[in-house]
C-alpha cells in the first residue's frame, strides 16, 4: 500500500509544469530593429487564353472499384476508427499506368466476432484505360494489422516502387518484385514500428542516394485501454484526441543493404510527443536538402529543417507554420504542398477541423506567411473538416488548384453546430491567379457526400488530365475522372542516377510562353497515402514547353528544350 | 413606528442624486451651500434635513430605545449612507443581540458597503438560530457570490430555493452562481450539469420577470456554453433589446455566431454595435477577428486598425495585444508586432502565444538566435498547456483521484485562476482531509480571491461617474 502511494507520489511529481524564464523580457527585448525588407514577390499575372471549367465524374463502379473499405467498426467507435484509411497510387507492375493500393483496417476487440469475413488489403491493377481489376495474389496472402496509411518509395533503387503500410499494430514493408507482386521484408528491414501509426514518408534525408523512412504516429491508444466516450444520445461516440497521450514519430536511415537503422534520437526527428497525421518531404528553404513538414493534430506542426549533417531542427515557430491564422494550434490533418503562386517555392496547405480555416502557408523563402484569409481558402473551408488534400492542375492551365477531401469525425457533429455534418462533400478550389482561390461548386459530383479521408491524384488513363481517388470511412472509394475540356500538358516519369523511380525532391522548372512553372516530386502529403510520382505540367494553349530544367537531388541539372506537348516523357538522370 | 422592513431594502430611491449630495453636505460637513445650488433645493430636502435633526435628537434622548435607532438607520439607508446605518444597527444589536431582523438588516447593509465577508457572518448568525429563514440563506448566497465562492453561493441559494420555491430572486441567485462557477474554469463547457441547472433557473425566473434583460443575458450565456446556438441567439437578442447600453451582449452574440460559422451575422452584429459603442475594445477585437479571416481584399489592413484600437483602449489586456501583434505581423510591421508581443508576454508570462509569435517576428527581423530562444520558451509553455489539458481529461475521468486535483490546483494557482485552484484544493481535502498542502492552498486561494474582490470594488468605484456639485 505504502509502495503504491509512493509510486503515485512519484508519478504526480513528474507532472511538473515548466516555469517561464524570468529573464525572458530582457533577453527578448530589443525592438529597435530596422524592419527587414520582405523578400520581393514577383507574382506572374498569367491569363490563360481560354477560361476552363473543371468537371469530374464519378466513374468508380465502371472502373471496377466495387468494394467497401471498412473501418473495422461495429458501433464500438474505437478511437482508431475515426481516422479510417487512405490509399496509395503507384505503378506497381511497371506497365506505365498507375495502380491503386488500399490498406485494410481490421475489426478490433469486440468487433472481431461481428465480421464474417476479414477485410483484406487490396491492390487494383490498371488496364491502361483507367479501369481496374483486383490482383488476388499481390501480397501472397500476407495481411497487415489495422492498415491506415501507405507510403510508396523505391527504397532499393531497383526501379520498382515499394510499399510501406502504416497500421495500428505493427507496420509492414512490402518489397516490389517488379511484376506487381510483393514480399514482406518487414523483419529483415527492421522497420516494424508498433503502436498507432497513421502514415509514413520516404525521402533521402542524408543525400546518400537511398530513400530513408519517416513514420508518423498518433497517440498511445490501444484497444485494451480504450475509454468509452458517449454521444448525446447515450450511444458511443469518438473520444477527444486529448484523452490519450500523444506519441512520437520514428526516422529510419536506409543502410543500403535492405536494412534500416532507427536514428530518431540522434537526428532530432521527433522533438516532442505529438499526434502526427501527415508529412511532406521537400526542400522548403532552397538549400538543396530535404526538410519535413509534419501536421500535428491539436498541436504545433513541425517544420523539421535539415541541418545537412544528419540532424534536424524544428523551426516551425520561427518559420511561422506551427500555428494557424489566429496563432493557436489547430487540429492539423492533411497536407498539400506545391508552388501555387509560381514563386518557385513550395507552399503548404493544412486541412483542419470544422470552424478552423484550412491554412495556406505561403513560402517566402526562410519563413512562411499565413495567407488563408487573403487567398479565400480560409473562408471557403471554414465549415468543413478536412483530411486528404493536394495541389494539382485540374484544367491544364498552368495553375495549381486545390482539392480537399472532407468528412467529420463525429456522427453527432450536427448537434454541435447545425451547419456541420458527419458526411460532407469534397471541395475543388480553383486557383484564380494573384494568390486567390475560388470554389467550383459544380466541378465535383453533387451526390458524393461521405466521410472522406484519403485523396490521391494521378492521371489513371494517361490522357494528360489529373484524376482524383478519394477514400471514405466505412464506405466505397470514389474515383473522379477528369472530364475537363483541358489545355495541353506534359508528364515526366523521372528516375535518378541510382535507379530510384520515386526521386523525392527532384525539382522541374518548365518555361511555357515565357512563364516559369515549378513542380516538385513531393514525398508524402495528403492523408493516408501517396499520389502518382510523375510530374505534371498544364501548358494551356501552348504547343510546347520552351525549356524544362530538371534539378536532381544530386545537384545536377538536366535541360530539355522545345519539348512538344501532350506526351509522357521518361527521363533518367545522366550518370 | 417606522416599519423595519424599510431597512431591509438595500436601496431606497431618493428624489434626486443632487438632493442627496446636498443633504450630505449640509448634514455632515455643515459647509455652506452656494447660492446657485441652494436655489435648487426643494421643499422635500429641507424636510429631510429637519427629519434627520429630529431623529438624531430622539436617539440622543433615548439611547436605549431600539425604535429610535431603527428610525435613524432607516433614514440613513434612504439617503445612501449605509455606513451610518450600520452604526445604528450595531447599536440595536448591542441592546438586543438576538434581534434577527437587525442582524438581517446589518447583513444587507454590509452587502451594500461591499464588505461581503462581514455580511456573510451576519447571515450565518441568523441561519444558526433560524435555519428555515430563506432570506437569510439568500443573503448568505449573495455575499458568497460577491466573494467569488460560487459553489458555496450555489449551495446557499439552493437552500433558499428549497425553502421558498416560488421566489424568482432565489432562483436567479442560484442560476447566476452556477453560471459563474462554470465560468471560473478554463473550459466552462465541461460543466454541463451546472450549466443546465443554471439554464433551468433562468427560465423559471423569466416566467415571473419576463422583461429582465440581465436574466436573458445570463440565459444566453449558459446556452452558448451548452452549445445550444438557437436559444443563445434568441436570448441574447432579447437581452440586447432590453439592455441596449451593454456592449458585452452584442459581443457575446457575435461570438455565438462566430462559433457556429455564421460569420456574416456575427459581422453585422459587431459592426452595428460598434456604431453605438465606438470605444469598446472587445467589439473592435471581435470585428478585427472577423475581418482577418474574411478573405476580403485589404482585410489584413482593416483588421489591423480594429486590433490597434482594441489594444489602445485596453492596453493591459494581453489578449488584445496578442491579436494586435499578430495583425502587425501579417502586415509586415515587425517593430510594432515585437513591441505588442513583448508587452503581452510581460503581462502574462505563462502564455505560449507571445513567445510563439516572437519567434516568427525575430525570424523575419533576421535574428535567428532570438527566434530560436523564443521558440524554446514557447515549446515549454505549449508543453504546459498540453500537460494541463491531459490532466484535466484524466481528472474528469477519475474525479476521485486526489493527485490530479492537487496538480490542477497548483497550476491554476500559478496562472492566477484562484477560484478554480480553490475548487481543486477542496477536491483534494474531500478525499484526503489531512492534506496540509491542500489546506494551505485553499486558504491562499481564498486570500487571492479576497484581494481580487477588493481590486474589483476599487475599480468599480473608480469607474463610477462623479456627480457634479
Amino acid at each position: 500500500m505504502l509502495k503504491a502511494k509512493q509510486a503515485e507520489r512519484t508519478f504526480f511529481n513528474t507532472l511538473s509544469f515548466k516555469m517561464p524564464a524570468l529573464c525572458v523580457p530582457a533577453l527578448l527585448a530589443g525592438c529597435a530593429y530596422r524592419a527587414a525588407t520582405p523578400p520581393p514577390l514577383t507574382p506572374v499575372q498569367y491569363k490563360p487564353a481560354v477560361v476552363r471549367v473543371a468537371r469530374f465524374s464519378d466513374v468508380t463502379e465502371e472502373a471496377g472499384l466495387t468494394f467497401k473499405q471498412s473501418h473495422g467498426g461495429c458501433g464500438m467507435r474505437y478511437f482508431v476508427e475515426q481516422v479510417a484509411a487512405g490509399a496509395a497510387v503507384f505503378d506497381a507492375n511497371g506497365d506505365g499506368f498507375p495502380d491503386i493500393y488500399f490498406p485494410a483496417p481490421k475489426p478490433l476487440g469486440a468487433c472481431k466476432s461481428k465480421f464474417k469475413e476479414m477485410p483484406r488489403q487490396r491492390l487494383y491493377l490498371n488496364d491502361g484505360k483507367g479501369n481496374f481489376r483486383l490482383s488476388p495474389s499481390a501480397f501472397g496472402g500476407v495481411e497487415t494489422d489495422y492498415g491506415i496509411g501507405a507510403a510508396v518509395g523505391d527504397y532499393d533503387n531497383d526501379g520498382h516502387p515499394d510499399l510501406y503500410v502504416a497500421c495500428y499494430g505493427k507496420n509492414k514493408l512490402f518489397r516490389n518484385r517488379g511484376d506487381g507482386t510483393f514480399e514482406d521484408v518487414t523483419e529483415k528491414a527492421g522497420v516494424g514500428v508498433t503502436g498507432f501509426s497513421t502514415g509514413a514518408v520516404w525521402f533521402d534525408y542524408n543525400n546518400d542516394g537511398l530513400l530513408d523512412l519517416y513514420v508518423l504516429r498518433y497517440c498511445k491508444w490501444t484497444v485494451e485501454t480504450d475509454i468509452p466516450c458517449m454521444g448525446p444520445d447515450g450511444t458511443r461516440d469518438v473520444c477527444k484526441p486529448e484523452t490519450y497521450v500523444a506519441s512520437t514519430n520514428v526516422l529510419f536511415r536506409n543502410n543500403g543493404d535492405g536494412t534500416f537503422t532507427d536514428v530518431t534520437k540522434q537526428a532530432g526527428a521527433a522533438p516532442a510527443q505529438r499526434r502526427s497525421l501527415s508529412a511532406v518531404a521537400a526542400d522548403f528553404n532552397g538549400d538543396g536538402r530535404l526538410d519535413l513538414f509534419v501536421s500535428n493534430d491539436l498541436g504545433p506542426n513541425y517544420m523539421l529543417r535539415n541541418n545537412g549533417n544528419g540532424t534536424f531542427k524544428d523551426a516551425a515557430m520561427e518559420a511561422g507554420v506551427a500555428f494557424g491564422l489566429t496563432g493557436v494550434a489547430q487540429a492539423n490533418m492533411g497536407l498539400a504542398a506545391g508552388d501555387f503562386d509560381d514563386s518557385g517555392r513550395i507552399s503548404v496547405v493544412v486541412t483542419t477541423f470544422a470552424n478552423e480555416p484550412y491554412t495556406l502557408y505561403r513560402n517566402e523563402g526562410d519563413y512562411f506567411t499565413d495567407v488563408s484569409g487573403t487567398s479565400g481558402i480560409g473562408k471557403i473551408t471554414l465549415p468543413y473538416l478536412g483530411f486528404g488534400t493536394g495541389f494539382f492542375d485540374s484544367r491544364n492551365n498552368g495553375r495549381l488548384d486545390l482539392f480537399c477531401a472532407n468528412g467529420h469525425v463525429s456522427p453527432f457533429a450536427h448537434l454541435d453546430n447545425p451547419l456541420w455534418s458527419y458526411k460532407q462533400h469534397n471541395q475543388l478550389l480553383l486557383n484564380e491567379g494573384g494568390g486567390k482561390f475560388m470554389e467550383d461548386v459544380n466541378a465535383l459530383p453533387k451526390n458524393d457526400v461521405r466521410v472522406h479521408r484519403g485523396a490521391c491524384f494521378a492521371d489513371f488513363n494517361n490522357d494528360g488530365k489529373m484524376d482524383i481517388l478519394v477514400t471514405a470511412a466505412d464506405d466505397r472509394p470514389t474515383l473522379l475522372r477528369n472530364e475537363t475540356n483541358s489545355g495541353n500538358w506534359l508528364m515526366l516519369q523521372l528516375t535518378n542516377k541510382q535507379g530510384c523511380c520515386t526521386p523525392v525532391g527532384t525539382r522541374c522548372v518548365a518555361t511555357i510562353g515565357g512563364k516559369r512553372l515549378t513542380r516538385v516530386v513531393i514525398g508524402g502529403g495528403s492523408y493516408g497515402g501517396d499520389s502518382d510520382f510523375r510530374i505534371h505540367f498544364g501548358l494551356g494553349e501552348a504547343k510546347e514547353a520552351e525549356k524544362i530544367e530538371i534539378h536532381w537531388m544530386s545537384g545536377k541539372t538536366q535541360i530539355l528544350e522545345h519539348v512538344a506537348a501532350n506526351r509522357v516523357l521518361a527521363i533518367r538522370e545522366a550518370q | 413606528m417606522i416599519s423595519r422592513s424599510h431597512v431591509l431594502l438595500s436601496v431606497i430611491g431618493i428624489s434626486t442624486i443632487a438632493a442627496a449630495v446636498i443633504v450630505r453636505q449640509t448634514v455632515f460637513t455643515r459647509k455652506p451651500v452656494s447660492q446657485q445650488v441652494a436655489s435648487q433645493i426643494d421643499a422635500r430636502v429641507v424636510e429631510m434635513d429637519r427629519q434627520l435633526t429630529q431623529l438624531q435628537a430622539s436617539v440622543a434622548r433615548n439611547p436605549k430605545d431600539q425604535g429610535s435607532h431603527w428610525a435613524l438607520a432607516d433614514f440613513f439607508q434612504r439617503i445612501h449612507r449605509p455606513d451610518k446605518a450600520a452604526e445604528q444597527l450595531g447599536e440595536i444589536l448591542k441592546l438586543n443581540p438576538t434581534d434577527r431582523a437587525a442582524r438581517m438588516a446589518l447583513g444587507n447593509v454590509f452587502v451594500a458597503l461591499g464588505d461581503h465577508a462581514a455580511a456573510g457572518g451576519e447571515f450565518r448568525q441568523v441561519i444558526n438560530t433560524e435555519p428555515k429563514r430563506a432570506e437569510a440563506w439568500m443573503g448568505l448566497a449573495t455575499s458568497l457570490y460577491h466573494r467569488q465562492l460560487y459553489r458555496e453561493a450555489a449551495n446557499a441559494a439552493r437552500r433558499a430555493v428549497h425553502l421558498d420555491k416560488r421566489e424568482p430572486n432565489y432562483r436567479y441567485t442560484l442560476g447566476a452562481s452556477l453560471l459563474q462557477y462554470a465560468l471560473q474554469f478554463p473550459n466552462p463547457d465541461d460543466f454541463g450539469r451546472e450549466l443546465i441547472e443554471a439554464q433551468n433557473c433562468f427560465i423559471f425566473v423569466l416566467g415571473a420577470w419576463p422583461e429582465k434583460g440581465n436574466v436573458y443575458y445570463d440565459l444566453g450565456r449558459a446556452s452558448m456554453y451548452l452549445r445550444a446556438k438557437r436559444p443563445a441567439v434568441r436570448n441574447l437578442r432579447r437581452a440586447m433589446e432590453l439592455i441596449p447600453d451593454n456592449p458585452d451582449i452584442p459581443r457575446m452574440l457575435a461570438q455565438v455566431y462566430l462559433s457556429s460559422s455564421e460569420r456574416e451575422a456575427a459581422r453585422r452584429v459587431a459592426e452595428e454595435a460598434l456604431t453605438r459603442f465606438p470605444r469598446d475594445a472587445g467589439l473592435h477585437d471581435m470585428l478585427g477577428r472577423l475581418l482577418q479571416t474574411s478573405g476580403e481584399t485589404g482585410a489584413d489592413r482593416l483588421a489591423l486598425e480594429h486590433f490597434r484600437q482594441a489594444a489602445q483602449l485596453e492596453p493591459k489586456t494581453g489578449l488584445y495585444l496578442e491579436r494586435y501583434g499578430t495583425a502587425c505581423l501579417r502586415n509586415n510591421l515587425f517593430v510594432e508586432a515585437c513591441a505588442a508581443f513583448e508587452t503581452a508576454q510581460e503581462l502574462n508570462p505563462t502564455r505560449a502565444y507571445p513567445y510563439q509569435q516572437l519567434a516568427a517576428v525575430y525570424s523575419r527581423m533576421g535574428d535567428p538566435k532570438k527566434a530560436s530562444m523564443a521558440s524554446k520558451y514557447a515549446t515549454d509553455m505549449v508543453y504546459n498547456d498540453q500537460l494541463l489539458t491531459r490532466i484535466q481529461a484524466l481528472s474528469n475521468k477519475d474525479p476521485k483521484n486526489a493527485g490530479y486535483h492537487l496538480v490542477l490546483a497548483r497550476r491554476y494557482q500559478e496562472v492566477r485562476l484562484a477560484g478554480a485552484a480553490r475548487e481543486h484544493y477542496l477536491g483534494v481535502l474531500a478525499l484526503d482531509p489531512a492534506n496540509g498542502e491542500a489546506k494551505r492552498g485553499a486558504t491562499n486561494a481564498l486570500v487571492q480571491l479576497a484581494e481580487q474582490e477588493k481590486l474589483k470594488a476599487a475599480e468599480t468605484l473608480a469607474k463610477r461617474p462623479v456627480t457634479p456639485r
